[in-house]
């Protein structure tokens, strides 16, 4: 098979187009080697994500539609979708922010790549560009797979011009160059200043967030009319969110997207306008100066970033590598003693394996802080409870509401699951040998892994729900069945995420988040979600039945009795899609990793 | 051709190379010996630019690897000991980067190219990519790239290893070429029978400070032991270690 194809020579060494074919050539030879020996991969890669895509694009027509139904009294709609993209923009922000100065870490300070080309001629800044576009890249698909659909959905439903399509991309594009650029200014002046200790630093960042975010959004709900949701509760939600969408590069893209979406796409009538009154021409320059806005700030952030690594990186660079001779003394924590006293139930040899994983994951900061961010904000809003509005409610909307927690649970465990389970197995990577060389049959390292996680993600998710349950003062019967499908939920989950762990297996890669966002990761994460949609409706089933008879019948409460088989008959639906869910997914693992060869 | 003045390296409390002075001159192939964490590959890796001197100066070809490390790296070709390699890169897509990196003129630079894969003998894969190489093939495939602008001076972290008999000895063959060629070797190695078979002059590192420096008959009378380079670096490093503790 020939890759071969030319690369830009010049006796003058301009490095930015060499580093851009080398960017271009790797990404056209992993295709052109999927294309020619990973067919079904590509295929599978193009369906699912044709899927995906198609489907959000669907829900966000039918979500911009719901909106527009509101429009009969005034473009109502519009400020909403206002406010929407301000807080999505708002978020993504901070999410990119975070996920960019992480990832450049690693690419920046631990790649073989960077040690190879730092003792090239290649200059600092190039490098340091090479790795940040890179990671930009990385951190930047999801967004784009997300903000597309929903920015086309928008120009549908609002009758946008070919203009809005033509430069929605670059609003898109431009967007991510600020936050990224700010993660990657924090991952530098983290690494330059504060090297020793940047591990306090970023556990101190990381709690701030954590409770600043926690705070902000528990404070939307907080002080709020205790009552049912009125055109009041939504006003006040709209000036709870309004900081949000009037931050910087939220305010731009929203006032310029919605300005977008208001341009003619007559050529000759807007060349007439910007001659004359200039009003149908107003949309359209309001529109190009806050993409003008967008992009200024993003690369003069990426133009200090630029100079800055000029003098830092090399410097920084040598700050890490100068650490590794700095051997930190390792010992035994109390967290080992829990986990082996949380799995005494199972066999010494399982212990010792879960034992090595725990021990590997408490070990790096960038796994737990998100495990204890997500964890942390999920037990803020549970402790909050009595103080919102729905700890108000009635009865049947609390065990909505309760049922909701379960699925927004579930759904946080399966990207748990998918980011840091799943990536187990392939982490294992050039050390397998060790592993299948041991003494013990090859079944007992994959059930070590599913130990591991379903201890955790069950003990984490039940406890997370049982305590909303008892703020929200529901009947036992529903809690039973919220406890028993977070159970079924946890479980499940773990059990794919190792089971497929094992059968999509990708040992040449060592970052677990590449491993996490890959082929096999993004597999194992829509298997995931399918699942937990499964068990959250089958959960759902003796509620609904209860409260729906209830609701009907002439009396205030049916006897509980009769309610009885609804129960068992959803906990024993429970049973059977926990026990497919563990089944199917450990059985493929277990064949594939038996006649796997190191 | 490589200087190194009174350079010392700490990592944190540790001072991982203490007060070492060095000169290798043009065309010596120079081996640099030491047990496991005496500080080689610190030094090398300071030589490249990689890690930065706590205190001293170091000069690749006149110039100063802190203050102009770009002009000493574009004389210089490092070859670590896990020498990396684009996986998404064919061989030759890899040395093309190369060529334009060191600002070869392409024409000399395909030219040259062409040479070296029949020299390393790398055509029956070099248009495959580089994750399907084997060790072996890896190896020449950076060698032949290490060579391609034709550096002055030419630093390789254990070379030998994972390399079976026959590219052993085109290593080595390739080694004394550059040497006769001019170009100044600056090698760590870890088999002494090599090192000794190769080397115009040799030190030994232990601790952070060097032990030992000369030709194999200057080390003999140096370490006051007539016998082979082997029992030469155990004396020495031993007499170290007697005196460290």
């Amino acid at each position: 098979m020939k890759f071969t194809d030319g690369c830009p020579g010049s006796v003058v060494v301009e490095q930015r187009p060499l580093f851009r074919w080398l960017g271009q050539r790797l990404f056209v030879n992993g295709l052109k080697l999927m294309a020619q020996k990973q067919r079904l991969r590509l295929v599978l890669i193009l369906v699912l994500g044709i899927i995906i895509w198609g489907g959000l694009l669907y829900l966000f027509m039918e979500g911009f539609q719901f909106l527009r139904n509101f429009d009969f009294s005034g473009n109502v709609s519009l400020g909403v979708t206002e406010l929407i993209f301000g807080l999505f923009f708002v978020s993504v922000t901070g999410l990119t922010t975070f996920s960019t100065g992480l990832m450049l870490y690693g690419n920046l300070f631990s790649s073989a790549e960077t040690t190879f080309l730092m003792a090239s001629p290649a200059s600092a800044d190039q490098v340091f560009a090479h790795k940040f576009r890179e990671t930009i890249m990385f951190t930047g698909w999801s967004f784009f797979l997300l903000s597309t659909p929903m920015m086309i959905a928008f120009g549908i439903l609002y009758g946008a011009s070919w203009i809005f399509y033509v430069l929605m991309p670059f609003y898109l594009v431009g967007f991510l160059l600020l936050p990224a650029a700010v993660g990657a200014l924090m991952c530098l002046l983290i690494v330059t200043f504060l090297t020793r200790n940047r591990r306090a630093v970023f556990i101190a960042i990381m709690g701030l967030v954590t409770i600043l975010g926690g705070r902000w959004g528990i404070s939307i709900f907080q002080g709020m009319q205790r009552d049912r949701v009125s055109p009041q509760w939504i006003e006040k939600l709209i000036d709870h969110i309004k900081p949000a969408k009037d931050l910087h590069t939220s305010r731009w893209m929203t006032d310029g997207l919605v300005a977008l979406v208001r341009v003619k796409g007559d050529v000759p009538l807007l060349w007439k306008s910007w001659w004359g009154d200039q009003e149908d021409v107003a949309p359209l320059v309001d529109a190009l100066y806050n993409l003008g806005q967008v992009w200024a700030y993003g690369l003069f952030a990426y133009l200090i970033i630029m100079i800055l690594a000029i003098r830092w990186y090399r410097y920084a660079y040598d700050l890490v590598m100068s650490e590794t001779g700095n051997r930190r003394k390792f010992k035994g924590s109390w967290t080992d003693k829990v986990v082996t006293l949380l799995l005494s139930w199972s066999d010494a040899r399982t212990r010792t394996f879960v034992l090595k994983d725990w021990r590997m994951f408490r070990r790096d900061v960038s796994q737990w802080a998100q495990v204890v961010i997500l964890g942390g904000i999920m037990l803020l809003y549970c402790i909050s409870i009595p103080n919102m509005p729905h700890g108000q409610y009635g009865e049947r909307e609390r065990a909505l509401i309760g049922l909701l927690n379960v699925a927004v649970t579930g759904l946080m465990m399966a990207t748990f699951t998918s980011r840091f389970v799943f990536p187990l197995m392939s982490m294992e990577g050039r050390n397998f040998w060790i592993l299948s060389l041991l003494p013990i049959e090859r079944d007992r390292l994959l059930t070590s892994k599913l130990a591991y996680a379903a201890t955790f993600t069950t003990i984490i998710s039940v406890t997370l729900i049982l305590l909303s349950e008892v703020m929200l003062r529901l009947p036992w019967a529903i809690v039973i069945t919220h406890v028993f499908g977070m159970a079924a939920l946890s479980l499940g989950l773990s059990s794919l995420a190792v089971g497929l762990g094992a059968y999509l297996v990708n040992l040449k890669e060592t970052n677990p988040s590449k491993i996490a966002t890959g082929f096999g990761g993004t597999i194992n994460l829509l298997c995931s979600l399918a699942y937990a949609i499964l068990v959250v409706v089958m959960t759902s089933l003796a509620g609904i039945i209860y409260y729906s008879a209830n609701y009907f019948s002439e009396n205030k409460l049916i006897d509980f009795s009769k309610f009885v088989p609804w129960l068992l008959l959803t906990l024993l639906g429970l049973v059977i899609l926990g026990g497919l869910a563990i089944a199917i997914p450990m059985r493929l693992g277990r064949r594939a990793f038996r006649t796997m060869e190191f | 051709m490589i200087e190194l003045i009174n350079v010392s390296k700490t990592y944190g409390n540790k001072l991982a190379v203490k007060n070492v002075s060095l000169q290798v001159q043009k065309g010596e192939l120079f081996t640099f010996l030491g047990p496991n964490g005496a500080g080689k590959t610190t030094t090398i890796k300071m030589l490249c630019g990689l890690l930065r001197p706590s205190s001293g100066t170091l000069k690749v070809g006149g110039y100063d690897i802190q203050t102009e490390g770009d002009k000493a790296r574009q004389i210089l070709s490092y070859v670590p000991d896990l020498p990396y390699l684009y996986e998404k890169l064919t061989g030759r897509e890899f040395m093309q980067f190369i060529i334009t990196m060191y600002g070869m003129d392409p024409n000399a630079g395909r030219k040259r190219m062409e040479e070296l894969i029949e020299l390393f003998e790398l055509e029956d894969f070099v248009d495959d990519l580089s994750e399907s190489y084997s060790h072996g093939m890896r190896q020449r495939t950076v060698f032949a790239s290490a060579l391609l602008h034709q550096p002055e001076v030419l630093v390789v972290d254990e070379p030998m290893v994972g390399l079976d008999p026959k590219n052993q000895r085109l290593v080595k063959d390739l080694l004394r070429d550059q040497v006769k060629k001019g170009v100044t070797v600056f090698m760590s190695i870890h088999t002494l029978d090599i090192a000794q078979e190769l080397a115009t002059r040799i030190a030994i590192i232990n601790h952070g400070k060097i032990v030992g420096e000369g030709t194999l008959d200057e080390l003999r009378k140096q370490s006051e032991h007539g016998g082979q380079l082997e029992d030469i670096f155990l004396k020495m490093t031993q007499d170290a270690e007697a005196v460290a503790a």
